[in-house]
Formats: C-alpha cells, sequence, structure tokens
C-alpha cells in the first residue's frame, strides 16, 4: 500500500539518541604517562644529589660526624635519583608497548 | 602531542644549562638564593594562596559545578524525553499498524460478505425468473396440448363426418354411423392418432 | 653583558612597602604585587566567565569549565574518587602555578615562580599535606610505602634507604623542576632580548635573526608555562594517589 518504511525511521531515531547518551558519558580520559614525562632530564639526579648534599651537610654539623653523613646520603641520593629516572623509563616503555599492543 | 612536551622538556633543560652559565656570569649569585627575601615571598605566598583556596573552594569551584550539574542533569532529562517520546512513537506506530490490518481485514470480510449476499440475491432472482419461465413454458404447453387435443378429438369427428358424406355420396345411402365411427377410430389409432 | 641588561635583574626583589612582624620581613614587593595579581586575574576569570552560567557555554565559560574538568579528571584518573576531596587545593594549586607561570611571560612583570622560596614552599605544602594524610589514612602502615613487597631481605636493607630518600627529595625534585624551568626561560628570552638590541645596533636588519628566535622561543615558553604547572599539578596527584592507596 505504502512504500515508505516508518520503523526503519524510528530506530534511527533510537541510534541517535543512544550515541547522544554515549555522548553525554564522561569519556575514560587518558592521561599521556604524566610521571614518565615529569621525571626526564635529569631533575630527579639533582635533587637526590641535593638532598644528600643538604641533609648530610646539616646532619653532620649537628652529629659531628663530618663528611661521612655526607657522602653516605650523597651516594644514596644519586642511586635514589637513578632509580626514579629507571623506573620512569620502564614506565614509559610498558605504556608505550601497551600502546602499540591495544592501537590502531 | 607527548613527543612535542617531551621536546620541549628537553629544550628546556638544555636552556637550564645555560641558564647556569648566565648566573655564574652574573655578579652577586642568583637573586632566588637571597635568604634575607625569603620571609616576605612567604608570608605573601601564604596569604594570597591561602585567600585564592578560599575562593576557589568557597566561591568559584561550587558555581562552576553547578553550571556543569545542572547541564549533565538537563541533558539527560532530555534524552529520557527523546526516548520516551520515541517510544511512544513507536508504540503508536505498532498501534496504527494493528490497527490498519485489522481494517484491511474487516473490509476485506465485508467485501466477501457483500459479495456473497449479491450472490445469493442474484441466484434466488434467477431461480424464481426460471421458474416464472418454466411455470409459463409449463402453461403454454398445456394449452397446446388442449388445443391440440381438442383438435385431435375433433379429426375424429370431422373424419366421421367426412367418411359418412363420402360413403353417402359414394354408396348414396346413409351408412352406419358406429361402423364408420369404428372404422375412423381404427384408421386413426394405426397412424397413431388418438 | 650587552647595554648594561643583566638577564638576572629580572629576578631581583624589590621592597615596595616596607612591612614587619615578630622581628621578621613582611614587606610588600614587586614578587607580591604579583601573587595577588594571580589571585585577581584566577578569580576573575573564574567569576566572570561564570557570572552567566549559561546553559550553552560561551568561549569564555567554556575555558572556565574545560579547566574545571581537567583538573577533576586528572583526580578522577591517578586518585580514584578518594581524591574528590583534595579537588579544590589541586585545582587551586594548578591555577595558581598555570596563571603565575603566564603572567610572567608578559614583558616587564616579574615571574612569582621563578623563585625556589615560592615553588620550595608550595612543593613543601604538597609534600607535608601528603605526608599527613598518609599517616591519618595508614597510621604507621604508610611506611610500607618504603618496603617494596616480595624483595629479600638482604636487598630490603639497601632499598628501605633508597626508598625514604627517594620520598624525602620529593618537594625538591617538584619545586627544582618548575623553578629551573621558568627560570631558564625567562633568562634566555633575556639574553636574546639582548641580542635583537646589540645586533640591531651594528646593522638593523641583523636584530631580525634573535628577534624571529624570541618569537619562536616566546611559543615554547607559553607551552612550559602550561607544561609546567600540568605536571605540578599531575605529581602532586600522584603523591596524594601513593598516600591514600598506599600505590
Amino acid at each position: 500500500m505504502d512504500d515508505r518504511d516508518p520503523p526503519s525511521a524510528a530506530s534511527d531515531l533510537q541510534a541517535r539518541i543512544d550515541e547522544a547518551r554515549r555522548k553525554a558519558a564522561p569519556p575514560p580520559s587518558k592521561a599521556p604517562s604524566p610521571k614518565a614525562v615529569s621525571m626526564r632530564a635529569g631533575i630527579e639526579l639533582f635533587a637526590g644529589v641535593a638532598f644528600g648534599l643538604i641533609a648530610g651537610i646539616s646532619l653532620d654539623r649537628w652529629l659531628g660526624t663530618a663528611p661521612w653523613l655526607m657522602v653516605v646520603l650523597m651516594i644514596l641520593g644519586i642511586a635514589a635519583g637513578l632509580r626514579n629516572t629507571i623506573r620512569a623509563a620502564q614506565e614509559e616503555t610498558r605504556k608505550a608497548r601497551k600502546d602499540t599492543d591495544t592501537g590502531p | 602531542m607527548r613527543q612535542f612536551s617531551t621536546a620541549a622538556l628537553v629544550l628546556t633543560g638544555s636552556f637550564a644549562v645555560a641558564a647556569g652559565q648566565a648566573a655564574h656570569a652574573a655578579e652577586g649569585g642568583l637573586p632566588q638564593l637571597d635568604l634575607t627575601r625569603f620571609p616576605p615571598q612567604l608570608f605573601w605566598l601564604a596569604v594570597s594562596f591561602l585567600l585564592l583556596y578560599l575562593l576557589m573552594s568557597k566561591l568559584a569551584l561550587p558555581r562552576v559545578g553547578d553550571i556543569l550539574r545542572t547541564r549533565e542533569e538537563k541533558i539527560a532529562g532530555d534524552l529520557n524525553r527523546a526516548d520516551q517520546l520515541n517510544r511512544d512513537a513507536d508504540a503508536a506506530l505498532k498501534g496504527y499498524e494493528q490497527a490498519l490490518a485489522e481494517a484491511r481485514a474487516k473490509a476485506t470480510q465485508i467485501a466477501a460478505q457483500t459479495r456473497a449476499t449479491i450472490q445469493a440475491d442474484a441466484d434466488a432472482r434467477q431461480a424464481e425468473a426460471e421458474a416464472r419461465l418454466s411455470a409459463q413454458a409449463a402453461e403454454a404447453e398445456a394449452s397446446i396440448r388442449a388445443t391440440r387435443d381438442q383438435a385431435l378429438g375433433q379429426v375424429r369427428e370431422i373424419a366421421t363426418d367426412t367418411a359418412v358424406a363420402v360413403v353417402t355420396r359414394l354408396l348414396g345411402n346413409q351408412p352406419d354411423g358406429a361402423s364408420i365411427d369404428q372404422a375412423v377410430g381404427e384408421e386413426l389409432s394405426r397412424r397413431g392418432v388418438k | 653583558m650587552a647595554a648594561g641588561h643583566n638577564p638576572l635583574e629580572q629576578f631581583q626583589i624589590k621592597t615596595l612597602l616596607p612591612l614587619e612582624a615578630g622581628g621578621y620581613d613582611i614587606s610588600f614587593t614587586n614578587s607580591s604585587v604579583f601573587m595577588v595579581t594571580t589571585i585577581a586575574v584566577i578569580t576573575l576569570f573564574m567569576l566572570l566567565g561564570t557570572s552567566k552560567k549559561a546553559l550553552v557555554p560561551g568561549r569564555w565559560q567554556s575555558m572556565v569549565e574545560m579547566s574545571y574538568e581537567a583538573i577533576a579528571g586528572m583526580i578522577r584518573d591517578t586518585v580514584g574518587s578518594g581524591g574528590k576531596k583534595y579537588f579544590p587545593f589541586v585545582f587551586s594549586l594548578f591555577m595558581f602555578v598555570l596563571v603565575a607561570n603566564l603572567t610572567g611571560m608578559v614583558p616587564y612583570t616579574f615571574t612569582v615562580t621563578s623563585h625556589i622560596a615560592v615553588t620550595f614552599a608550595l612543593a613543601a605544602v604538597v609534600f607535608l599535606g601528603v605526608t599527613i594524610i598518609g599517616f591519618a589514612k595508614h597510621g604507621l602502615g604508610y611506611l610500607k610505602l618504603f618496603a617494596p613487597s616480595g624483595v629479600p631481605l638482604p636487598v630490603l636493607f639497601l632499598l628501605v634507604p633508597i626508598e625514604i630518600i627517594s620520598y624525602l627529595m620529593r618537594p625538591i625534585s617538584l619545586s627544582v623542576r618548575l623553578f629551573a624551568n621558568m627560570m631558564a626561560g625567562h633568562v634566555m628570552l633575556k639574553v636574546f632580548a639582548g641580542f635583537v638590541i646589540s645586533l640591531g645596533a651594528i646593522l638593523i636588519p641583523l636584530g631580525i635573526f634573535p628577534l624571529a628566535f624570541m618569537v619562536a622561543l616566546t611559543g615554547l615558553e607559553v607551552l612550559v608555562a602550561v607544561l609546567q604547572a600540568y605536571i605540578f599539578s599531575i605529581l602532586t596527584c600522584i603523591y596524594l594517589n601513593d598516600a591514600i592507596h598506599l600505590h
């Protein structure tokens, strides 16, 4: 009798409503591996050395153990700085691998 | 974007080295390391940051949060309404289709019924006409038969009379009426006329 | 330096109104001016942008909403729902660093965040706050943060001091990163501005090259200003996450 196909027009509207709903929901935002980005440029190493120096010298002055605590704390500070940098690098490689795995 | 920002960091890192050299070149060292200038900075930082925190947490952020929540609710409400209306439209369409199908079925039924009625009527009429016609035919037949019978009845009489007249003329005397009648009857029955 | 331009002069703190309280110098300085300016800019940005409370936001309101949602999303992603309480603080921190960085880009202004005293104070607030939250949430169990599980005991003796130091140096790396980036950028801009003047004095077209570089550098500096504000606040979120969830 009539060639129009009203049900398909209606389901198209349904699809549009569903899509608008999906858009209205907050999308899961992807943070660009902030930890890795922020720990670059050797700041971590510098902070380690700086901490070792400051804490070591003040403790030495207080306990009269100069220069031993400064040396120990500086070595530990360098180790901590290296550890943080390596951890950040590992995190970035892991993230990059995950990105290539799940990426298009 | 990440590559870009990483490049920016690397670049700024090298700038930091350049800045360090510049700092060595400058007389009197870094103004940033002048400890006598720390207290005023720290005091005013504390004052202004506290003020900012209060302004943001008590005034600005609730306002933005309200706006966003209102919009979210409005959008969700609009979508729900659109969904509801769409459902209603679907339901109405289904109802319409059902009514249409029903009407169509009914129409077919009525058409069939009408056709049957008309057929029956026509049949009845035809039967009546046929009956009337056959009655008329029978009547006509009967009248024909009556006329013929009458005519045939008269044939015997005429034949007898004629035979009497012929015999009278031929023989000159009046023949016996009864024998003539019998002879005519025999002759007639022989010829198949009653 | 050419024409007497010391690139470090811009970092000088100048007293505008001498004040003193309890033996401490709390003078109103050029740094204070820009701290107050920063607060004023943020407050005006937030309040005027939302004055209409439009359902369909204009450009300004969109920017306000974007900054709100960026920080809210940052906390949601890194800390989870437990971080909602700290949203106003992280937002204030982000906006303060961002606007201080950006206002410092304007010529003849002072960059509050190019001073280690300011960045270290902010980092110290974050560090102390996070440490207090950690101990309040987990008690002494918060110390487990320093002892990674599944490590043999001898290694632990070496690892625990390293972990403790890496925790204690957080405020240093946090503050030095911001301070160094902001200071380096400004020194570079000033040095190149000096080049523009000195080369332009020899031959005017020669000044074009450092000028062009300065324009590019300014663009880069704007990017760095935003990036550093982002890094400062996301590291705060990461530290908060450590304190709330113990990794």
